[in-house]
């Protein structure tokens, strides 16, 4: 065990069969530093000098050990991931069908009726999604798949924490139970249902390269060939370091990965033997899906400023860290510079993408933020309590108690919907000026900076566990997901095929609601798909807006296969009012009309 | 706000990451290529994303571009890596660097300060442009199709557009404003590589105990590029205000500027003498008094940098500017490096070797006027490498193995291009005519002439005899050119009327010009032959006053001969002299001064060219503000913004289309032609002329491709033959008869269902071009889809019938 003395002490725990790894000691890494244990003969990193390896000594002789003892940090663990999987519980249970999800799913169902698609990508999850809609037509089942999956996330964590170290692993899964944009994704049955596991445990093996079992590498390359779009920022980053570095795996190993790869894009591209076929890399093309079609109501930029904001702070916070102990000339370590590419590739994604109506980014920023975020204050909290208090023991309260005087003000003109009177905007001004001038005092003292980390985790945790339970308790006004199935989607269709039972005739659905009627659609023999109803439609389905067609009768109601929720934004007064009461926003279902041909209504 | 920033921080990532590429070729440069690897990183993500969408590899939309850069990046690390590999130091300097993106963020934010007062996309060729830059974004399949014929690929140099639609996709910006910013990112990375190359030439060609002045270089370039213009401003500013005289006016053949009554030309004013300005600035219309200076040689078009972004068109030979300078920085860095090139190089740097092919193709597929020029000048530098390593034909044997292979990839990685690409010109002939008279050659090009022959001050008096030596050669220099026109002029039978109907100005200007590139190649040849890089500013002189001497004896023959024959090779070539001329230039006045203890003549020399300099830039100081309303026009980047705000049903037509139909989906819109009700009843044509109308307004600003556009360009870019014009005027007549259907739905629907036609488009340009009792009422047959003020857009119905279990 190094001597790094702001590593949290965890309990001691039985040293693990897993070949160990050696790593080389950086001076000042926010990394808690790894252990040191028996070490077979390890290549170093070009140009990296290795350490001498400490070998601990092995005693046969004494008695064997107990296989396994539960210590503490077991039961750490054990919280943190019951945490993480309950914090997806709920939207996989009820969340509405909207966003991606709403689009894969009826890619899935048409997939699984032998219809060709677009919105079939097809991700390895959604093939397997459209097998299981074969023997029920609810999406409850393949968000369970996906579930299951992002469960594995705690795994792959467990699995690093040695090489990333424990508190930074622990943290690291602490604040991904808590991130909504990975809650949101990862519940879904959208095409990307595997790709945060596949990318958690692409990371898992990159940076524990010995420890992959033979035989995994095809079949990790085949689900990264077959998965979605999130997987690419850390496959990417793999690459580029690995051009960086000249390294050229050996022959077997890329064989294996030829074939896992291979074997992936042709399955893909003969749609798993369902489709035409295409030249297909799945989680490219979800890749130029993300920037083109909409996914979400909400602009990424949108999606993080609203519930990923914290998380991309810390990230970059941390990254810059990283980025200037490069140009100090300190050589970091693989997995430092690993996270560092993945992270920056993503934030390269999220940037491009900031207007592209798709979370998808988000989440693919958020997984290497958590683990920066980890690495980060896995150092900085003990750091913290070391600093200097002397001022700050005050001066933070005090900005405290002044900040939450200010925003108590805000969000009485919030609830109002106006900027109140001036004597009250001077008060906000001043308080908002003396918290400034508070955080200023203890920056300014190098001893007592540090402490500055419990202002900022007051800030981030707020808005962070906010949107994380409002989108982990599925709150039907939560702007995630949108645009949503309407729960009345369903009616429609058994109103429409009630009419053709009892009438005959044919449904017949504008071709701009093509789209928005396959999932509420499905299973409900043949539609007529018409800008002009033919004379045997008996029921018409049309987007508001359009002139009636003749010789048919609206039916009364409000009608919406779909609904969308605008996100907060743009207005700060909004988003408190938001922030306080999450049924403030407005629900805008997508208009549309139901007309009855004349002489069904008559009767 | 955020769409300017978005673009600059899409240009400096793409410049950022091509930096290490950059610096396997710019090395010795003393930025490391930091000014010319925004260039050269646009370009080679440029060509990457095109060559995948041809293959079908990128897909259409934001996504393609963005992964376009991320292979950017995958070739920039292994450039790193394999410089460590090879124990070289990848290590430009930082202060250049910062000195470089200053420059380029002053010269982006203010070409962004600038546009955004004129932001419309409206006028000249300028729908043209955005035509071809919605094409490139909005094409299903590639290469891109011709959104103004719809069913055809696209024939015409349509790079540049490819380049800036790159930064509009990464950025997200929509395409009316990337059109802008796309200007304000060429003018920038025109600064930033015209200043990297004549700083590097300075340092080059100066002795290290020379080298106060070496600074001056840079800014001198970038004036003399993107600043300077016709000295005929200064004349311009001065009658503005009244203040004339017919005989200086008369001298310099600007008298027509003062007024018809002196000299009736077409763009003359019809004023008296007084003056016509309420500021200190011109403020006549900009196209009645700027643009008229670009005009002032009769039968051409004489263009410079200042008056394209001011003018706002998004030309080829405007966004070529960066890759012309990186063509020429790559042409100094093959002339300043070490070792003998040949065919043995393609083994040793395969990547380098390959690069510089693309860049050579790219310059074809950019502007195809600037590959011959522009291949040259590498060539030449190849050529003088060799040359500087071996005997001439030994030299000449490896340059041409060096270079063939080169050649054949310029060539085959274009291919996909070269396919459709349909070349109006037709041969090269003599210019008969009287040729253009030293006066209007001094007004357009004298301060750069007179500055590039500021590389004839690095002579000295011990190069008396390498003088006389080179001498000989160097003559046939100008006589080459003189001879081929008079073998071409024989040739057709024009040499004695060529030889009548040049005046004796004409022959003067040729002389001068003669004379000039006689004492700049020779200068040239004598810096080469003491190994002195000097002798690259002197060859860039010569080559540039070549082809203005080029342009007034030969011509390329195009869809203009019959008329205006020699109209785009002046104006082309022109261009280019300019580029050459402005670094050649400024890299000599920097070492005129820097030898000014030495050399009183230098001193003056350099003086007066500096003048001259400032006396052209007097068109920008007057330009930006008559251009600008003196920066008091409402304020917008959106090239759409005008329509907007002045016809926003129309607008909301645009955005219906742009949001609601697939791309690739065939808009049918007016021809352009009027039609009026005659006597009889029946519609009658009446105007004729479709180009520099709203014709094809509507594909023009969504890149929906429509049946008929531009009749005139289409010929252009086609060739003005038979089954061409046939097909375009067939196409007329269909659309024409279309919207003249009446009551005929019939026939609207088999000419839609030929076409293939999604939608009809009934705006304000078919209700004015169309008589209102012959427009059919598409209400009865196809879906009304939009409407807004009048204005509708209807769809072809549709009808299917889809299994859902």
């Amino acid at each position: 065990m190094s001597d790094a003395p702001e590593t949290p002490p965890l309990a001691p725990e039985p040293i693990e069969p897993d070949p160990p790894v050696v790593d080389t000691e950086v001076e000042g890494s926010p990394f808690a530093e790894p252990e040191e244990i028996e070490t077979p003969a390890v290549e170093p990193a070009a140009g990296i000098p290795a350490p001498a390896p400490v070998v601990l000594p092995v005693e046969p002789e004494l008695p064997l050990e107990p296989v396994f003892t539960f210590t503490l940090g077991h039961a750490i663990w054990i919280v943190a991931g019951v945490i993480f999987a309950a914090m997806r519980l709920g939207p996989t249970w009820q969340a509405p069908v909207g966003g991606a999800e709403l689009l894969h799913l009826a890619g899935a169902w048409q997939a699984s009726i032998g219809l060709e698609d677009s919105r079939y990508a097809p991700t390895f999850f959604q093939f397997l999604t459209s097998v299981l809609l074969r023997f029920s037509d609810s999406e409850v089942p393949a968000r369970l798949l996906a579930y299951a999956a992002t469960l594995s996330i705690p795994f792959a964590l467990y699995r690093v924490r040695r090489v990333i170290g424990e508190p930074a692993a622990l943290v690291a899964l602490f604040v991904l139970a808590f991130d909504a944009a990975t809650i949101s994704l990862g519940s879904s049955a959208s095409a990307m249902g595997f790709d945060l596991a596949i990318a958690a445990w692409l990371f898992a093996f990159a940076v524990r390269r010995e420890a992959i079992p033979s035989g995994l590498l095809g079949i990790l390359a085949f689900l990264c060939v077959t998965s979605g779009p999130v997987v690419l920022p850390v496959a990417f980053a793999i690459g580029l370091l690995a051009i960086f570095r000249r390294e050229r795996p050996e022959p077997p190993v890329l064989i294996e990965l030829l074939v896992g790869a291979v074997f992936g894009i042709i399955v893909t591209s003969v749609a798993y033997g369902t489709g035409p076929i295409t030249f297909r890399i799945a989680p490219v093309d979800l890749f130029f899906d993300s920037f083109e079609q909409d996914w979400s109501t909400m602009t990424t930029a949108q999606f993080i400023a609203l519930y990923s904001g914290a998380m991309l702070l810390g990230g970059l916070a941390m990254a810059a860290y990283l980025v200037r102990k490069l140009a100090t000339g300190v050589i970091l370590e693989d997995r430092e510079t690993l996270l560092l590419a993945w992270f920056g590739v993503a934030a390269g994604w999220a940037l491009a993408a900031s207007q592209s109506h798709s979370t998808t980014a988000a989440a693919a920023l958020t997984l290497p933020a958590a683990l920066l975020i980890g690495a980060g204050l896995a150092q900085a909290i003990p750091a913290m309590f070391r600093a200097d208090w002397t001022f700050p023991r005050y001066l933070i309260p005090a900005a405290a108690a002044a900040a939450l005087v200010g925003v108590n003000f805000m969000i009485d003109w919030a609830r109002l919907d106006r900027v109140g009177p001036g004597g009250e905007q001077s008060l906000v001004i001043l308080l908002s000026a003396a918290v400034l001038l508070a955080l200023f005092v203890v920056a300014y003292d190098r001893q007592s900076r540090p402490t500055l980390l419990a202002a900022a985790l007051g800030i981030g945790i707020l808005p962070t566990l906010s949107g994380a339970f409002g989108i982990g308790l599925s709150g039907k006004d939560e702007p995630v997901p949108s645009p949503r199935s309407t729960v009345q989607s369903r009616q429609i269709r058994d109103i429409a095929l009630d009419t053709i039972a009892t009438q005959g005739g044919t449904v017949s659905i504008h071709p701009l609601l093509e789209q928005a009627a396959t999932w509420p659609f499905r299973d409900s023999g043949a539609i007529e798909i018409a800008s002009q109803p033919s004379g045997n439609a008996t029921i018409v389905i049309w987007p508001a807006g359009i002139t009636a067609p003749e010789g048919y009768a609206p039916l009364d109601g409000t009608w919406a296969f779909e609904e969308s929720i605008a996100p907060p934004t743009g207005d700060p007064l909004r988003y408190l009012r938001w922030v306080t009461d999450r049924n403030t926003l407005v629900i805008t279902p997508e208009g549309m009309n139901v007309y009855l041909k004349a002489s069904v209504e008559g009767e | 706000m955020n769409a300017v920033l978005g673009f600059w921080l899409a240009v400096i990532v793409i410049g950022t990451l091509a930096l290490p590429i950059a610096y396997r070729f710019f090395r010795r440069f003393p930025d490391g290529g930091a000014g010319l690897s925004i260039a050269l990183g646009v370009v080679l993500t440029s060509y990457a994303y095109f060559i995948l969408r041809v293959f079908s590899v990128l897909p259409f939309g934001r996504g393609g571009f963005v992964l376009a850069v991320g292979l950017l990046a995958l070739g920039s690390a292994w450039c790193v890596s394999d410089a460590r590999a090879k124990g070289r130091r990848f290590a430009p300097p930082v202060y250049a660097c910062t000195a470089i993106l200053g420059l380029f963020t002053a010269f982006y934010f203010g070409m962004v300060a600038i546009r955004s007062e004129t932001p419309d996309i409206s006028g000249t060729e300028q729908p043209m442009d955005f035509l071809y830059l919605n094409a490139v974004l909005e094409s299903p399949e590639y290469p891109p199709s011709d959104p103004w014929l719809s069913g055809e690929r696209a024939s015409y140099y349509y790079f540049g557009y490819v380049q800036v639609g790159l930064l509009t996709g990464v950025s997200g910006v929509p395409a009316s404003t990337g059109y802008n910013l796309g200007l304000a990112y060429t003018f920038a990375a025109a600064a930033t590589g015209a200043a990297s190359l004549a700083f590097a030439l300075a340092r080059w060609a100066m002795p290290r105990e020379r080298r106060k002045w070496l600074v001056a270089a840079a800014p001198t370039a970038v004036m003399m590029l993107l600043i300077a213009g016709t000295t005929a401003a200064a004349f311009e500013w001065a009658a503005a205000h009244g203040h004339t005289s017919k005989g200086l006016f008369e001298l310099f053949g600007l008298e027509h500027r003062i007024s018809c009554d002196i000299n009736p030309r077409s763009e003359c004013y019809q004023v008296t003498q007084a003056a016509r300005t309420t500021h200190w600035y011109p403020d006549q219309f900009f196209f009645g008094s700027f643009f008229a200076m670009t005009r002032l040689i009769p039968g051409t078009i004489v263009e410079y940098p200042i008056f394209s972004f001011l003018l706002g068109d998004l030309h080829p030979h405007v966004t070529a500017l960066p890759l012309v300078l990186l063509t020429v920085g790559m042409a100094a860095a093959t002339w300043r490096g070490r070792g003998k090139l040949d065919w043995r190089e393609w083994q040793r740097r395969p990547i380098e070797t390959t690069i510089i092919a693309l860049l050579i193709g790219a310059l074809a597929f950019q502007n195809a006027w600037d590959i011959l020029t522009f291949s040259f000048v590498f060539a030449l530098a190849v050529l003088a490498r060799n040359l500087a390593a071996g005997q001439p034909f030994e030299a000449l044997k490896r340059s041409g193995s060096y270079l063939a292979p080169m050649a054949a990839l310029a060539v085959v990685a274009y291919l996909p291009w070269y396919r459709d690409f349909s070349s109006q010109a037709s041969g090269i002939y003599p210019y008969v005519g009287e040729g253009t008279t030293p006066a209007h050659a001094f007004n357009q090009w004298g301060a750069l002439v007179i500055a590039a022959m500021l590389a004839l001050a690095p002579l000295r008096k011990s190069d008396r005899d390498a003088v006389f030596n080179v001498a000989p050669f160097a003559l046939w220099v100008p006589l080459l050119p003189l001879a081929a026109w008079a073998a071409l002029a024989s040739y057709h039978g024009t040499l004695g009327e060529g030889m009548d109907a040049r005046t004796i100005a004409g022959w003067w200007t040729l002389a001068i010009y003669g004379v000039c590139i006689f004492s700049l190649a020779t200068a040239a040849a004598v810096f080469f032959g003491r190994r002195s890089m000097a002798a690259i500013p002197a060859a860039l002189g010569a080559i540039g006053i070549l082809l203005l001497f080029g342009s007034e004896l030969l011509l390329i023959r195009d869809v203009f001969f019959g008329s205006v024959p020699r109209l785009n090779t002046v104006f082309k070539l022109s261009y280019q002299a300019w580029v050459l001329l402005s670094i050649s230039g400024a890299v000599s006045i920097a070492c005129a001064f820097g030898r000014a203890r030495r050399s009183q003549l230098a001193r003056g020399g350099a003086a007066f060219a500096c003048v001259m300099v400032f006396i052209a830039s007097i068109y920008a100081l007057t330009g930006i503000p008559n251009r600008t309303n003196g920066f008091d026009n409402e304020g917008s980047v959106d090239g759409l913004a005008g329509l907007a705000r002045f016809d926003p049903d129309e607008y909301a037509l645009v955005a219906w289309i742009n949001e609601n139909t697939a791309p690739g989906s065939v808009i049918l819109e007016a021809t352009g032609r009027t039609w009026k009700l005659g006597n009889d009843g029946r519609a009658v044509l009446g105007e004729q002329g479709t180009d520099y109308t709203e014709s094809g307004r509507i594909s023009a600003r969504t890149g929906r491709p429509t049946v008929i556009g531009w009749y005139f360009h289409e010929v252009q870019w086609r060739g003005d033959v038979p089954a061409v014009t046939s097909m375009l005027q067939e196409r007329q007549a269909a659309v024409d008869e279309l919207y003249l259907a009446g009551a005929d739905s019939a026939k609207v629907l088999a000419t839609l269902d030929r076409f293939d036609v999604k939608y009809v488009v009934v705006g304000r340009v078919e209700q004015a071009k169309y008589p209102q009792q012959t427009l059919p009422q598409f209400d009865g047959f196809l879906d009304l889809v939009f409407e807004s003020g009048g204005l509708r857009i209807y769809a072809v119905p549709a009808m299917k019938v889809v299994p859902t279990s």
